[in-house]
């Protein structure tokens, strides 16, 4: 086996590679906004009293998790089409991946608010709050400090899964590396190149928020 | 456009295609149930060795586990997908697709393992072990009949988690044109452009297949909780 490492088309192309890596952060940030957001809602679902929106909620979950996200993203992108709903790549991308990372963000935020001590929020009721009150002023901000090192974690699990994203041909890190990859045969240096920026980003991530969750801290 | 017959059609198409989708379910399952298999016997080695090895012993395991965690499973797929045809290929070797599959799924599925491994053996009071040595057993005695049987009772529910990740990330290979179902699906595709139907029914199988490895890890779990106790 004779190969000579020549990493000048990495460098050639470093700001090519660092767009595509741009458009996976922002893909990954507007993409666990809506998550967050639609998470919320379901969940506020799942813990009330209300048994169809519990059903519903439960539901949700189950098929967002158990379908793989490959298949969600044609079913949104090439297949809304068929239903007169034309998306573009961008949309569609992250409309799949926040109905995607919704499922997850439920689950978070409906373990974050089930694991409250009830004695907190008796409390509240017995200092005369109204549901509603109880819920905006004690629980939901309780719960928002314990899930932060979760929602954390899954930004750069979503960072990751905006790999995904190859697939339809929006030009985020993977999608630039193959085509690289095709372009210059420099097969071994290109995917070192990939594999180290996404290696740096999610360890920089990490670490960035896990000084955030020490400030952050109740103490 | 719009006639009752696109119904009835779909249906047959799907009837006509039985064989095809049979086929790419078969491989679907087959890379699965290989990488999982694999993955977490290989997993629970690696969890060994970086919990009890020494300190030069577990440094590239340690780096291994950290580096396949930090890759997108895509990017790990592609790596390995060019990577090993490239090296096997200049020694002579011509191995199928197939396989090049299950290695990228076995590895990252043998990372994820390993870190459920290392959490549940860590979690095991230290003394364990020394009342295991106190009792005259030696180490391998001791992992076998106390560390081992805690931390994989400990860590099922979230290994049948990893399961059905695998399940969901063997997709990915029709990326690498390995012909598994998600695979097939695209070819349905590129035949009837039906994606939505198409799409979703592949997407349903998947579905079914998740929620069955989820419903058969919950009843596993019952029963094993109950030794447990």
């Amino acid at each position: 086996m004779n190969y000579t490492f020549n990493f000048n088309v990495v460098f050639r192309n470093i700001d090519v590679f660092l767009k595509g890596l741009g458009l996976g952060l922002y893909l990954a940030v507007v993409s666990l906004t809506f998550a967050i957001i639609i998470g919320l809602i379901i969940a506020l679902g799942a813990v009330s009293n209300h048994p169809t929106m519990k059903k519903a909620a439960r539901i949700y979950v189950t098929v967002f998790r158990n379908t793989p996200l490959l298949i969600l993203v044609y079913i949104i992108y090439f297949g809304l089409p068929d239903l007169g709903l034309i998306l573009s790549k961008p949309v569609a991308f992250i409309l799949t991946l926040s109905l995607y990372g919704a499922a997850y963000m439920t689950e978070v935020f409906r373990a974050g608010l089930e694991s409250i001590p009830k004695g907190i929020i008796e409390a509240g009721y017995a200092i005369g709050l109204s549901k509603r009150m109880v819920m905006l002023d004690i629980r939901l901000p309780i719960m928002f400090r314990s899930v932060l090192p979760s929602m954390g974690n899954y930004l750069i699990s979503l960072f990751k899964d905006t790999s995904l994203a190859a697939a339809i041909a929006l030009p985020e890190i993977t999608y630039i590396t193959k085509r690289l990859n095709v372009e210059s045969f420099r097969t071994f240096e290109v995917w070192i190149a990939a594999a180290f920026l996404y290696v740096v980003t999610s360890f920089l991530m990490a670490k960035g928020l896990g000084l955030l969750e020490q400030k952050w801290e109740i103490k | 456009m719009i006639n009752i017959n696109t119904n009835i059609s779909f249906w047959e198409r799907i009837w006509n295609s039985r064989t095809m989708i049979i086929d790419g379910l078969s491989s679907t399952i087959l890379v699965s149930l290989g990488a999982i298999v694999l993955g977490t016997i290989l997993g629970v080695i690696i969890g060994l060795i970086i919990t009890y090895g020494n300190k030069y012993v577990k440094m590239p395991f340690k780096a291994f586990v950290d580096i396949v965690r930090g890759l997108p499973l895509l990017v790990t797929i592609f790596i390995i997908y060019y990577y090993l045809d490239y090296i096997l290929k200049s020694i002579g070797i011509v191995m199928s697709p197939m396989i090049i599959g299950i290695i990228a799924l076995m590895i990252f599925c043998s990372a994820q393992v390993s870190e459920l491994v290392r959490g549940a053996l860590q979690n095991i009071p230290k003394q364990q072990i020394d009342a295991g040595r106190a009792l005259g057993m030696r180490f391998p005695q001791i992992l076998k009949d106390i560390l081992l049987p805690q931390a994989l009772v400990e860590i099922l529910p979230p290994w049948v988690n990893s399961a059905t990740e695998i399940v969901k990330g063997s997709t990915l290979l029709s990326l690498v044109s390995i012909a598994e179902l998600m695979l097939v699906g695209k070819q349905l595709v590129a035949k009837h452009p039906r994606a939505l139907a198409y799409y979703s029914l592949i997407g349903l199988i998947y579905f079914t297949i998740n929620t069955a490895i989820e419903l058969g890890g919950k009843a596993l779990e019952k029963k094993i909780s109950f030794v447990k106790k």
